[in-house]
């Protein structure tokens, strides 16, 4: 008797009146290929997506560790005294330079962004863009560089002079901070920052025990199917030798 | 005792060992020739796949020592 299988496709089932012997489906070597193909499909899919989690998992600890070390460079007291402003600026740069290295939409880089606004408010951190004296007075000096340049092409015979405008000088910014860390305020932020990084590799760890029992089964499922066939091996070459003996 | 770490990379070597265990196994075969194969080991090969997505979705770990061969 042949029986089919679910999911083996009608390609693959039975040769009515084969004579093989009862609970075996006789199937061609290609059908039998495919039929392990299709069962392991969705056991790669789940593999694959659990290696790219991972992989994502590193990305995210890696950015998250780099925060947590800008922070830590500045002490346990955090950013204080004359170059505080300028010292928490590093600290939001090293906030947004982690952000960016994660996709849009990341959680963890929702969770930075979140620590970020939070250690700004917190700490009263303010950016002051001051525009350069030379800047303000540029547009002046162009007006009269183009009248000037206008003119003197009415002179027959004169190169018209260059009209190039003047460059404008890059604003000043300056970094304050109003309300710096105090008492165990900067340890709270760190650990806050540590505590994120703690999440994320445990989560990495469940995920990596997922993946390794995935890849584990998937191992039982090649070892099934390579029995298969040694068997059927076996039973070919027991056949052969017993055709011989007759 | 201390165990070494398993990294990404021993799991895509195995993997790779495994695909080429299949590959080995399938070229070993003669491709004209139909082959009987018992229905009970598709079917334990369909139930394997199907508890490693069940046991995947909820997270859970699957001892897997009583499927054999």
């Amino acid at each position: 008797m042949t029986s089919s299988v679910s999911g083996i496709g009608t390609s693959g089932v039975g040769y009515p009146g084969d004579g093989s012997l009862p609970g075996t489906s006789v199937i061609s070597p290609d059908s039998l290929l495919a039929y392990c193909q299709i069962q392991l499909g969705d056991l790669d899919d789940q593999v694959t997506s659990q290696m790219n989690a991972q992989q994502l998992s590193l990305a995210e600890r890696t950015a998250v560790q780099n925060v947590e070390t800008t922070l830590e460079s500045f002490g346990d007291q955090g950013p204080n005294g004359p170059d505080a402003g300028d010292q928490m600026h590093t600290c939001v740069v090293a906030i947004q330079n982690a952000i960016n290295q994660l996709p849009a939409g990341d959680p963890v880089a929702a969770q930075l962004q979140a620590l970020g606004n939070q250690m700004v408010a917190q700490y009263g951190y303010v950016e002051h863009t001051t525009p350069s004296p030379a800047a303000a007075a540029a547009p002046l000096a162009n007006a009269v560089a183009a009248a000037v340049a206008a003119n003197s092409s009415l002179i027959p015979g004169s190169a018209p002079l260059a009209t190039n405008p003047a460059p404008v000088p890059p604003p000043t910014v300056a970094y304050q901070l109003t309300n710096p860390p105090s008492n165990d305020d900067w340890k709270s932020t760190t650990d806050a920052v540590g505590n994120l990084a703690d999440d994320i590799k445990s989560n990495a760890e469940m995920q990596m025990l997922t993946l390794q029992d995935l890849v584990s089964q998937r191992q039982q499922v090649v070892e099934l199917a390579t029995g298969m066939m040694s068997k059927e091996d076996e039973t070919l070459t027991d056949g052969a030798k017993a055709i011989g003996q007759q | 005792m201390t165990q070494s770490a398993i990294t990404l990379e021993d799991l895509r070597r195995a993997l790779a060992e495994q695909d080429a265990q299949l590959a080995a196994a399938f070229a070993a075969l003669d491709p004209t020739l139909p082959i009987a194969v018992p229905t009970a080991s598709l079917r334990l090969l369909a139930e394997v796949c199907s508890s490693a997505r069940s046991q995947s979705a909820t997270g859970t770990g699957g001892n897997w020592a009583s499927v054999r061969c």
